[in-house]
């Protein structure tokens, strides 16, 4: 997903799932259910209509496009693009809120974690200290 | 980016030519794209690749005929209205306001 992230592929993912038209780069359209989009564009179709410049038609049960050859991809009516950009919007400050607030925690979490060491130590140090006084203590005594 | 802030940035920073982008974001706009394509439509989202995502747009197509007899240039331009179209960042050349405003 990190490849995807800052990127229009992932709302182009939002297209995963419907049927739509693909336009390639050498002038041939392909029309078919979009069943996956990757990071690099590249998408598999489903009962696809290959449409050539010439309007030649061809069916295909399954079609691989590279993303480099791609030059437009209809989006359906039925999205609505505005929505899915700002949810996409919404989610990358949720995420990097998210991600600021945990490495906050973190490094708060290391700072009373090497307090609570220091604070250990000290008091190992004063029992020992006290434990070392008893003994002369006793000694003297005896 | 440049700007790394958390909360909404009302006013715009321009420090790049992207950002010049930004500013025509919900706009309509003009692009130009190789095979001597433009279009013409409301630009909803972009990215560093120039991926777009166009609403509204017309896309215009110009051909050029050469007579056989006569060998002179016949310009054929074809429009074609697509409602929301996902446009690949490697097919653009320039984004522009449109150009009968300008700006």
């Amino acid at each position: 997903k990190f490849l995807i992230r800052n990127t229009l592929i992932s709302l182009l993912k939002a297209v995963e799932g419907m049927v739509t038209t693909v336009e390639l780069r050498n002038e041939n359209a392909v029309t078919g259910l979009i069943q996956n989009v990757d990071p690099f564009m590249n998408i598999v179709m489903e009962d696809v209509v290959f449409k050539s410049y010439r309007g030649i038609s061809h069916n295909f049960s399954s079609f691989f496009v590279q993303g480099m050859n791609i030059r437009y991809v209809h989006i359906p009516d039925e999205i609505d693009m505005r929505a899915a950009i700002d949810q996409e919007v919404n989610r990358e400050w949720r995420m990097r809120d998210k991600m600021t607030r945990e490495i906050r925690d973190a490094a708060r979490k290391r700072i009373t974690k090497r307090q609570l060491q220091a604070d250990k130590e000290t008091t190992l140090r004063r029992r020992q200290a006290e434990l070392e006084e008893k003994k002369k203590i006793n000694q003297e005594e005896t | 980016m440049a700007d790394d802030q958390e909360q909404q940035v009302p006013v715009q920073n321009v420090e790049e030519p992207l950002d010049l982008i930004r500013l025509s974001l919900d706009e309509r706009i003009y692009v130009k794209m190789r095979n001597e394509r433009e279009l013409r439509g409301r630009l909803n989202a972009y990215d560093q690749h120039l991926n777009m995502i166009l609403g509204d747009v017309e896309e215009t197509v110009t051909t050029v005929e050469i007579d056989e007899e006569t060998f002179e240039e016949i310009y054929k331009t074809t429009k074609r209205n697509i409602p929301m179209l996902f446009v690949r960042g490697d097919g653009v050349i320039l984004v522009s306001p449109p150009m009968r405003t300008g700006t």
